[in-house]
């Protein structure tokens, strides 16, 4: 079975876009308020940017160097690999969001959440890269 | 020389005029006058002397409390109606008020407590207790611990500590009764969290009995003293606050509806 490249790719893209909103939208209200991180709201804004700014800049990128192509979308992808590189990306979005989310249970102050974190996010980011890699970069010269 | 011996001896002195005679006994009876006025005067004075000063009865001693900081600096405090404490007929004793005191703290969930002494009465001390925004105590599991308590997932609670952070606060309650006059708080003691987490533990299990005998009058006053101490963040230290941020009723919702009854 196989599935399109340009479906394939705006499949992947809603899956980052939600899952760069909601923790971006958390950080934000957090920065404001002003109260969780108490004066370290940069730090924060320091692990969140390298996590995950990369692939929607990536992802973003592809569609606008494609905006006006017509007709170059219709490749054919494995649907078995599309399946791998989605359950990954839906993997790392959902655990990064997963962090923000359990903040409020855990007993940690929220930075060495973060910290801690990092460890088991790294090793997912990347697979998930190199798998998106194929959609949105190599793809994307042609 | 037969002259001289037939001389006789140089005549006697004249005798002395009879007024010197006078002189003489007048003055014998007034020194004895004056001798038994003087010692009448005496016994006069001995019979009727005012008795002794008694020495003064010393409060009964709370000296096998240990003292509470005195005088205390708490972040709240209010005075308890002593109709909430008084027997209603005959006399009421500080035993008979701790009794009461002790018999609401349980029912209000405050299993541990211990007194102290302060000037002219005693002190009842609860554990530091953490407790939630409203003043209720909070939930079981972490009401006697200084970990902050999580919150039940996706409730109001749970998106406040998301969006603005998770705060811990903490309470010790002191009732303290005295017939001392009114004090000040500008210079009271102030307890660290560390100290307040040990009150409940390094007072005394019972009130003396000498203490718990003396009446509770008139002058007495129940006066309920909140410690209260705040954590802003996992990863910062627990500080007394200077104000409450609740009135003392408020933290006192548990105690005061059985001490009303």
């Amino acid at each position: 079975m196989t599935i399109t490249l340009k479906r394939s790719r705006v499949l992947l893209a809603i899956v980052w876009v939600i899952g760069f909103i909601v923790p971006l939208l958390i950080l934000a209200a957090q920065t404001y308020f002003g109260t969780v991180y108490h004066g370290k709201e940069a730090e924060a804004w320091s692990w969140f940017t390298p996590n995950i700014v990369p692939t929607i800049g990536l992802i973003v990128a592809t569609f606008a160097a494609t905006a006006f192509e017509t007709g170059g979308g219709h490749k054919k992808v494995s649907m078995t690999f599309f399946l791998v590189t989605m359950i990954l990306s839906l993997l790392y979005v959902g655990i990064f969001t997963l962090i923000f989310l359990l903040e409020p249970l855990t007993n940690s102050p929220p930075l060495e959440t973060f910290k801690r974190s990092s460890l088991f996010l790294g090793i997912i980011q990347g697979l998930v890269t190199t798998a998106l890699g194929v959609f949105f970069i190599k793809n994307a010269k042609r | 020389m037969f002259d001289q011996l037939t001389k006789s001896p140089e005549s006697p002195p004249p005798a002395p005029p009879r007024r010197w005679k006078y002189l003489v006994i007048g003055a014998i009876v007034v020194f004895f006058i004056g001798l038994g006025l003087i010692s009448m005067m005496f016994l006069s004075l001995s019979g009727s002397a005012p008795p002794p000063l008694p020495t003064p009865t010393p409060y009964p001693t709370s000296g096998q409390l240990p003292e509470f900081p005195w005088p205390p600096r708490s972040s709240a405090f209010t005075k308890i109606p002593s109709r909430y404490l008084m027997n209603a007929n005959g006399v009421t004793t500080l035993k008979d008020v701790a009794a009461r005191l002790e018999n609401a703290l349980k029912r209000g969930g405050y299993g541990q407590f211990s007194y102290y002494s302060v000037p002219r009465g005693f002190a009842l001390v609860t554990r530091l207790e953490q407790f939630k925004r409203n003043g209720e105590p909070a939930d079981e599991a972490h009401r006697w611990t200084q970990q902050i308590a999580t919150p039940p997932i996706f409730s109001i609670d749970y998106w406040a500590s998301l969006f603005i952070g998770t705060t811990g606060r903490y309470r010790v309650i002191v009732f303290a009764v005295s017939d001392e006059d009114f004090f000040s708080q500008t210079t009271g003691k102030r307890v660290d969290v560390e100290q307040a987490d040990k009150l409940a533990i390094e007072g005394a299990n019972r009130l003396p009995d000498v203490l718990g005998s003396t009446p509770y009058t008139d002058r007495h006053l129940c006066t309920a003293l909140i410690y209260e101490f705040e954590k802003t963040a996992l990863d910062s230290p627990t500080e007394f606050k200077e104000n409450g941020s609740l009135l003392a009723e408020a933290h006192l919702q548990k105690i005061l509806a059985y001490l009303e009854k």
